[in-house]
């Protein structure tokens, strides 16, 4: 309980203009200290309320963008008025009033407030911490209860729209709904070959018996689902204010996933960086849940130690598995894993979440602008070095659209093949 | 209502308020009229720091303005009855200034907030105003012999002293 400044004005106050009354001898002085006395009495022998406060969401898992209404019932020992202010994370914003409420409480009678909150960013929250100030009638003294969060909210990157996705080069021996490069049953058709023992009839091309006067069989390519493997490169981060390359690759992890899940594949996902994090792949809608919940606890996690793709177990990249890598290129330990997966054969595509656009100078302002242009140099010439071995490699600055680069990491995919 | 329209219309009222106290003890000019236009323009430029300040030195003004009444009515300049009013005034200056400094500076304030405010306000100014009149009233009061008078200072020490007394008790409970 603090103490507010106006107690001891009025105080003091009301004290000097009794002294002042008997000194001068003019009673009219003590006439003018004796309201202030009044007050004191009356505040300080009124108690001071205790809130008790219960926060409710209207929703506990939201998409980014989305908004959220908090329901916050209040319940008082005493009529008062409390200021009432919400300690938001960085990430969740108030829709469009301020967090922080004046509201007259009433004597044991609970009282509900909505207000709107909007989730600005990805990632798991813990909302309801408040800070509620209350006062004694008088405002002689303060109370200020700290009430810790204890509501969760967990905040789902938002996905984009993709007309394409980048096709992985093989497939897995599971039904799904990509045309394998193999031969077997299937729908899609595939070649002819003479006709052995144990074909089906059905199987058999007339047209082209008739005209080579031995028996030919259809053969068909098989549907098959493929293993994409979401690469999170999470070693370094460019970021400004509060949007970053992480956040941007996180992004598009979500929206590759949700798309490559659609189409039956297996998706899974490697967080490589200060913290090696792993979802084997799997497909389905659980693995969809799995993986938002995965994406939520990627994040920035310092570390000096030197990690190579050995850490990861066997199991959670498959062999001919598509690995689709969102890096900002800006750590050695992440550049040199992209290289360790092509040289290990995996089908390896990335897309350079540039930190170009969260460039700025150590004082803040715009970046030295030969700086700038040898770090594009610089960079225009890593990818090239990528595309020596076999790896498409498209920039994505996050301003334009996700499906853009697709379709230029599967445009370089086709000519280089 | 937001707190941004809310302050101005504060600060206003509060302004209006604090002028006409300043002004009231100068409109009689003679003795002593000099320090008292002196005290009311210093009071009223003080007025600006808990006006910008949030609430601070609000001590000055008070100090100030209740130093002009003392001159002004030490001097004769103002009724003895006009204390009512101005005890009432002072107090109610005081109570908007500490609004003032006590609003948020971003906040949605709920109407019931504002109504019961304004009531509180009205209800310090009415008891102000009915204390300065017991109090001058009981200027009036011839005592009979001096063990009455000694019994009525004795009830005024003590009423005095429950002030502290109280603070002490709750700060007790409070621990």
């Amino acid at each position: 309980m603090n103490r507010s400044p106006k107690l001891a004005l009025y105080a003091t106050f009301a004290a000097a203009s009794f002294i002042a009354a008997l000194a001068l001898g003019r009673p009219e002085l003590a006439g003018l200290g004796a309201p202030f006395a009044l007050v004191l009495v009356l505040g300080l022998s009124l108690p001071p309320p205790r809130v008790e406060v219960h926060v409710q969401l209207s929703r506990e898992r939201v998409l980014e963008g989305d908004q959220i209404e908090v329901e916050l019932s209040l319940l008082s020992s005493e009529t008062c008025e409390a200021h009432v202010a919400l300690v938001l994370p960085s990430g969740i914003a108030p829709a469009d009033e301020p967090a922080s409420f004046l509201l007259g409480l009433t004597r044991d009678r609970p009282q509900a407030f909505k207000t709107k909150l909007a989730c600005e960013r990805w990632g798991a929250y813990r909302l309801g911490e408040l800070v509620v100030r209350t006062s004694d009638r008088a405002r002689l003294r303060l109370v200020d209860q700290h009430i810790a969060g204890t509501a969760a909210l967990r905040v789902y990157p938002s996905r984009e729209r993709l007309q394409t996705l980048v096709k992985p080069l093989e497939t897995q021996p599971f039904a799904g709904n990509r045309i394998s490069r193999a031969k077997a049953e299937g729908i899609e058709f595939a070649d002819i070959r003479p006709y052995v023992r144990g074909d089906r009839v059905r199987r058999l091309n007339w047209r082209a018996s008739s005209r080579g006067q031995t028996l030919y069989v259809n053969q068909q390519h098989p549907e098959r689902n493929a293993d994409v493997i979401l690469f999170l490169d999470s070693f370094a981060e460019a970021q400004r204010e509060n949007e970053g390359t992480l956040d941007l690759a996180v992004r598009a992890a979500a929206t590759l996933a949700e798309h490559y899940l659609a189409v039956q594949d297996r998706v899974g996902v490697v967080g490589f960086g200060g913290i090696v994090r792993w979802l084997t792949p799997a497909s389905g809608t659980l693995q969809s849940y799995r993986i938002a919940e995965a994406l939520l606890e990627t994040e920035v996690n310092f570390s000096y130690v030197w990690k190579r793709i050995d850490v990861l177990p066997a199991r959670t990249l498959t062999p001919q598995a598509l690995v689709i890598a969102l890096s900002p290129l800006l750590d050695e330990r992440g550049m040199y894993a992209l290289v360790d997966l092509r040289r290990r054969g995996f089908d390896l595509a990335v897309v350079d979440v540039s930190p170009i656009a969260f460039a700025g100078s150590s004082e803040g302002g715009a970046p030295d602008p030969q700086a700038l242009r040898l770090w594009r140099l610089w960079r225009e010439t890593l990818h090239l070095r990528y595309q020596e071995i076999g790896v498409a490699v498209a920039e994505w600055t996050g301003g334009e659209s996700l499906a853009k680069v697709v379709e230029e990491v599967g445009a370089f995919r086709r000519v280089a093949r | 209502m937001s707190a941004a329209y809310l302050r101005p219309v504060i600060a206003g009222a509060a302004i209006t308020l604090a002028t006409a106290l300043a002004v009231y003890p100068m409109l009689d000019a003679g003795k002593l009229g000099q320090l008292r236009e002196a005290l009311g323009a210093a009071a009223l430029l003080s007025l600006l720091l808990p006006l910008l300040w949030r609430g601070r030195a609000t001590w000055l003004a008070l100090l100030l303005l209740g130093a002009e009444y003392v001159v002004a009515e030490s001097s004769g300049h103002v009724g003895a009855v006009s204390v009512v009013a101005y005890a009432a005034g002072l107090i109610g200056l005081c109570e908007l200034l500490f609004w003032l400094a006590e609003l948020p500076a971003k906040a949605s304030i709920e109407a019931t907030v504002i109504g019961r405010r304004l009531l509180l306000l009205a209800l310090t100014g009415v008891s102000a105003a009915s204390l300065a009149l017991v109090a001058l009233l009981a200027t009036s009061v011839r005592l009979s012999s001096a063990i009455a008078g000694l019994v009525l200072g004795a009830l005024a020490a003590a009423a005095l002293l429950a002030i502290p007394l109280l603070l002490v008790r709750q700060s007790r409970r409070s621990s």
